[in-house]
């Protein structure tokens, strides 16, 4: 009889322990805040992150300042607690500028909510700003950083606006797309080569002053025809073991400047070969013009396999 | 980016302000040209003792970079510039050079390559910098200390060549070239050369005003006429990096790149470099 209990005790303990287990690993009910941000952004995409930590794109990403030991200083245990997939959002000077990104965590958002004390607690230590209410730090430049889970969806954010989207009252009413221009970055979740899906709007001309003040603070001209830009998108996806295939779709103004944007572009693109072309890669790149439309197509690939 | 940028036009400016198959890249400056006096004091910097000496260098003088050790060497004709301060005084030590030479050096030499810790005394010329081994090794590429101001197997006909206040020239022999290139892509993100064991040869010359003009050209050779194609879109694309940054910062800017004899000629003219290098000074 004593004998009994003593090998049931452990294996009560055991399946408590795998229950709870279990239980920490089922997602909470996906948010309905998560669509609030995609109709007032001027900029909005979708990132896969697994490809980021494999080659090609690691090389890449790894070849750029300040990243050259980030993604080899992301421990492997850490990795799987990384959402699959991020959405970003960028708000232009009409709705009130600021910045939000957005993951579904899945399985690991009761994880997250147990966390949430203690990763707020590291940012605070880590200099992003200082603790104001339970979701919320300021910044040194007075800014507000939104770290906030609804359900299984993680919302980081900064700006006043963006944030009293995300968590004020009337943010769980739904989309309200008042941006029918921007280009739904639609990417399929479930096809595993899709790597990224960016569009951008510049109706509110967002891009062109985003990208003035880039010029202005590096005191260098990279893409002067902005203002030509309508909207555009990227899309990025791994065609082959090892090679990237990018298009990026930019639509002109009737009266912009064609000749300007299809300069500004083939310079950019020279400027991504030669990156590359440091990290033994080649692209191949063709322009096409159509109507108001400039279609590039990119593929990137090993040196040697042209 | 703006420390990107700024790289690739100082690494373009020098190689266009800074070889009979010498195996170095030299550049030669003559301060008694118009601006040139102003440009050097302002942009090179080889301490001794915390001094710059480029202001107490004589009119004519060369900088030679010589590879694998990738340490600017100074050679002029005259006596040597504090000598003693050079070689760290009663702590100096000498060692055997070529043609019968004596190294003189700072056995306890900085390790920064600017700083000037090491000489020689050749046949009225004095060559200095910083490591005794680079002085030694270069020196053994040339039969004469006169050597160093002979001008490659490329000589362009050019009325700058003989004009300007500062020349340049340097062939790949040995892969010299091509060090110097391949090392400038570990400082910077965007290569200016592509694939530079395409160069044979190189060579420049630019006229520099006291309103801080720069007018030059510049003829490159290309090893064939695959090769030139190449060097061609090299060229373009150095050309329109400098344009986007001195339209940024609205400087006047001319640049023209023509094919002529199997050689590249890339033409160029700059109404302010002050106003390119503004940021430059600020990055570093």
């Amino acid at each position: 009889m004593r004998i009994f209990r003593l090998r049931t005790v452990p294996i009560v303990i055991l399946l408590v322990i795998v229950a709870v287990v279990l239980w920490l690993l089922i997602p909470l009910h996906p948010s309905a805040r998560k669509d609030i941000l995609h109709g007032k952004a001027y900029i909005t995409g979708t990132v896969r992150i697994k490809p980021i930590f494999d080659k090609p794109l690691s090389s890449i990403v790894s070849a750029l300042p300040g990243n050259s030991s980030a993604l080899s200083n992301v421990p492997f245990f850490v990795r799987p607690l990384i959402p699959p997939v991020i959405k970003f959002y960028l708000q232009g000077s009409r709705e009130g500028e600021g910045w939000a990104v957005v993951a579904d965590l899945g399985w690991r958002s009761r994880l997250f909510r147990m966390l949430h004390g203690i990763i707020i607690g590291q940012m605070q230590y880590r200099g992003m700003g200082a603790i104001e209410d339970e979701h919320v730090l300021r910044t040194p430049s007075g800014t507000k950083i939104l770290f906030y889970q609804d359900g299984r969806t993680l919302f980081v954010a900064e700006g006043n606006n963006i944030i009293e989207k995300i968590i004020g009252p009337s943010s769980n009413e739904g989309t309200v797309p008042d941006r029918a221009d921007i280009q739904k970055a639609a990417m399929e979740t479930g096809d595993k080569r899709v790597i990224a899906g960016i569009s951008f709007s510049n109706i509110d001309g967002d891009i062109t002053r985003g990208i003035d003040m880039l010029e202005s603070k590096s005191g260098f001209l990279l893409m002067p025809s902005a203002g030509s830009l309508i909207k555009g998108s990227v899309d990025l996806r791994q065609t082959g073991s090892d090679t990237i295939a990018g298009t990026i779709l930019l639509t002109v103004r009737e009266d912009g400047d064609f000749k300007g944007l299809e300069s500004d572009v083939t310079y950019i693109i020279d400027l991504l070969d030669r990156f590359l072309s440091v990290q033994n890669m080649k692209t191949d790149s063709t322009i096409n013009r159509e109507a108001n439309n400039l279609t590039i197509q990119i593929m990137i690939h090993p040196d040697g396999e042209k | 980016m703006s420390k990107t940028i700024v790289r690739i036009i100082i690494t373009a400016l020098l190689i266009m302000v800074m070889t009979d198959g010498l195996y170095a890249l030299t550049f030669e400056f003559r301060k008694d040209k118009p601006g040139v006096k102003d440009f050097v004091s302002k942009n090179l910097h080889f301490s001794v003792g915390g001094e710059n000496i480029i202001s107490r260098l004589p009119s004519t003088f060369y900088v030679i970079t010589y590879f694998p050790d990738d340490i600017p060497v100074i050679a002029y004709k005259g006596a040597a510039i504090h000598p003693d301060r050079i070689s760290g005084g009663k702590n100096a030590k000498n060692i055997k050079g070529p043609h019968g030479t004596k190294i003189i050096y700072n056995p306890n030499r900085p390790p920064e390559k600017m700083l000037i810790s090491s000489y020689v005394l050749w046949d009225g010329w004095v060559f200095t910098g910083n490591k005794k081994e680079t002085l030694q090794n270069l020196l053994k590429l040339y039969k004469s200390p006169s050597d160093v101001a002979k001008t490659g197997t490329l000589t362009p006909s050019f009325k700058e060549w003989k004009e300007g206040g500062i020349r340049f020239w340097g062939d790949n022999s040995d892969s010299h070239l091509t060090n110097v290139f391949e090392a400038q892509k570990k400082t910077v993100l965007i290569p200016l050369v592509k694939d530079p064991k395409k160069i044979q040869a190189m060579a420049g010359a630019i006229t520099l005003t006291t309103s801080r003009e720069i007018r030059g050209k510049i003829m490159v050779k290309p090893v064939n006429q695959q090769a030139l194609k190449d060097i061609e879109g090299d060229a373009r694309f150095i050309n329109e990096t400098i344009r986007r940054r001195l339209v940024a910062v609205k400087s006047q800017y001319e640049g023209k790149i023509n094919s002529s004899g199997g050689n590249i000629i890339y033409e160029v003219y700059i109404g302010d470099y002050g106003a390119a290098q503004g940021q430059l000074v600020k990055s570093r």
